[in-house]
């Protein structure tokens, strides 16, 4: 849309009252050319604010699909982190396996109980979050 | 992700100090249970931090198709104003066409022509201009 043309009605329009046509003329001129920019203003100025909204919202959209994969990454290294704690509980409950056996005698009830927290800490392990 | 567990291994670990076993077997052991639970601690945590990050996620999504929908509707609307501008172009430009042809032979009105110059500027280069770069959000 073109400020300038406007601009150049506008002048053009209020230079009407100073031109030699006669009343009736100037006075339909007039009317017709004001509803007229009254409209081309509108707009002028809906252009402007549609166009920025609509940058606004494409930007929110590029947003939202950088979110979209900033989070997808998050999943995957959070699955990857189960992964390794998972390993980490395997590791630990082969030890516990180890000592276990190892110590039959002593009938630790701790041990005991760390040993069934180990694996019951694995079983609740699972992510479900997806994208 | 189970908070229970990690809490039932935490207390677990505390109470293994009371075992009879040797205190390098016992370190070792503890360690192995105190690292897992703080991993697990943390995966549950990010867990917990994703589980909020994608309700805002869909939350930011239902936004955006509302707005979407607004903005295209607010564009159908201007696309209307600015057919009915068109109308008037041609309204106005009827109108000088007519006070032109009376005018004929009479002597030349500078404010007259810069009217109808301007005119004929805005009605061949605003209106085509209008809104192009606009285009319906997908």
């Amino acid at each position: 849309m073109n400020q300038k043309c406007y601009d150049a009605l506008k002048a053009a329009t209020d230079d009407i009252d100073k031109s030699n046509l006669p009343d009736n003329a100037k006075t339909a001129l007039r009317g017709a050319a004001n509803q007229l920019l009254f409209r081309l203003k509108r707009g002028i100025d809906t252009d402007k604010d549609l166009t920025q909204k609509f940058t606004d919202f494409k930007k929110r959209q590029q947003d939202h699909a950088k979110e979209k994969q900033d989070i997808a990454k998050r999943i995957d290294t959070l699955k990857g982190h189960v992964q390794t704690v998972l390993a980490t509980q395997q590791t630990a409950q082969k030890q516990f396996d180890a000592y276990h056996a190892a110590h039959k005698t002593l009938k630790d009830q701790p041990f005991d109980k760390l040993s069934e927290c180990v694996k019951a800490a694995a079983a609740g392990i699972r992510v479900d979050a997806k994208i | 992700m189970d908070t229970q567990s990690i809490k039932k291994l935490a207390d677990a670990v505390k109470g293994f100090d009371k075992t009879h076993l040797p205190p390098a077997d016992k370190t070792k052991l503890k360690n192995l249970a105190t690292d897992l639970a703080k991993q697990m601690g943390a995966a549950l945590a990010e867990e917990g931090n994703i589980g909020n990050d994608l309700n805002q996620y869909n939350a930011d999504g239902g936004q955006l198709a509302n707005d979407r929908q607004e903005l295209n509707d607010a564009l159908d609307t201007f696309q209307t104003d600015l057919e009915h501008m068109a109308a008037l172009w041609g309204k106005l430009d009827d109108a000088r066409a007519a006070v032109e042809k009376s005018q004929k032979g009479k002597p030349a009105d500078p404010a007259w022509h810069a009217f109808a110059e301007a005119v004929t500027a805005c009605d061949a280069g605003v209106y085509p201009n209008m809104s192009t770069d606009l285009q319906p959000l997908k």
